[in-house]
């Protein structure tokens, strides 16, 4: 890596969803929906996954990718209105590395469709953009927590 | 590709002014001399000269000499080298939002 730097943008992103906002927010607030959508991908492991959603509380989604490089996301959240609103920081991190940290901000408000969901992301990326380099120690670090996570799910104390 | 952050910083301070995005996108037109980015603004020619150094400097665009004519032009690939960082984290939320539509319609399927 350079220099130490912290690039600043914000995006959005909008979606009409094919459901009510109450159906959309539980989709956002149950531990198991929200894993469903959020958590699975194809070919990606899930090490660690848990929410408790309220404000104050957190969200961990840690996976491993095909090159079996960690993936970690860990959030807090700040705000909930029910149905209506949820705003929450949290912190991707490659391998040991953060690479950024954000401020995302959701809304939901009733639309001919069902609702019209608002994603708003103020982000800062770190450093740089990922090289080589660290997607290859990424990748060292990714595959001995998958070795772990299998010894656990082995053993049981998953 | 591998963008350094120094350059990355460069890039976002370039296009961070109103007056250097009109004139990338006049450049996304084509080529132009520093007369003709200046003709729609409404700016000194050294304000203008000050701005296309900001954008020269990011590597954003680049310029030549023809006898006593200086040409800016795009460098299209450098904008590229942008929008990674933005366009893979968008990517990673609309991916995950497709699976959120999958999921409600699958929860519920629509009457």
């Amino acid at each position: 890596m350079t220099q130490p730097s912290a690039t600043h943008t914000t995006f959005t992103i909008e979606r009409q969803l094919k459901a009510k906002p109450e159906r959309a927010f539980r989709a956002w607030a149950n531990p198991a929906s929200k894993q469903t959508w959020f958590a699975c991908h194809d070919g990606w492991a899930t090490i660690e996954y848990r929410l408790d959603f309220r404000a104050g509380g957190s969200e961990r989604n840690h996976t491993a990718d095909g090159e079996g490089l960690l993936h970690a996301y860990d959030a807090h959240y700040l705000d909930v209105v029910e149905n209506a609103r949820i705003v929450y920081a949290y912190e991707m991190k490659l391998g040991e590395t953060r690479i950024s940290a954000s401020l995302a901000t959701v809304t939901f408000e009733p639309s001919a469709v069902g609702t019209r969901m608002l994603f708003t992301e103020q982000v800062v990326f770190l450093d740089g953009y990922p090289d080589d380099g660290l997607r290859r120690q990424g990748t060292e670090i990714g595959l001995d927590n998958f070795e772990a996570f299998l010894d656990r799910e082995a053993s049981g104390t998953h | 590709m591998i963008i350094e952050a120094a350059t990355l910083d460069r890039m976002f301070h370039a296009l961070s002014d109103r007056s250097r995005r009109g004139m990338i996108d006049r450049l996304g037109r084509g080529p132009a001399s520093v007369t003709e980015l200046a003709e729609p603004l409404t700016m000194a020619l050294p304000t203008v000269l000050k701005h296309l150094n900001v954008l020269e400097g990011s590597g954003l665009v680049q310029s030549e000499k023809t006898g006593r004519v200086r040409t800016y032009h795009l460098r299209q690939e450098r904008l590229a080298e942008l929008e990674r960082w933005i366009g893979e984290r968008k990517a990673g939320w609309n991916a995950a939002f497709d699976r959120l539509d999958q999921f409600l319609a699958e929860e519920e399927p629509t009457p």
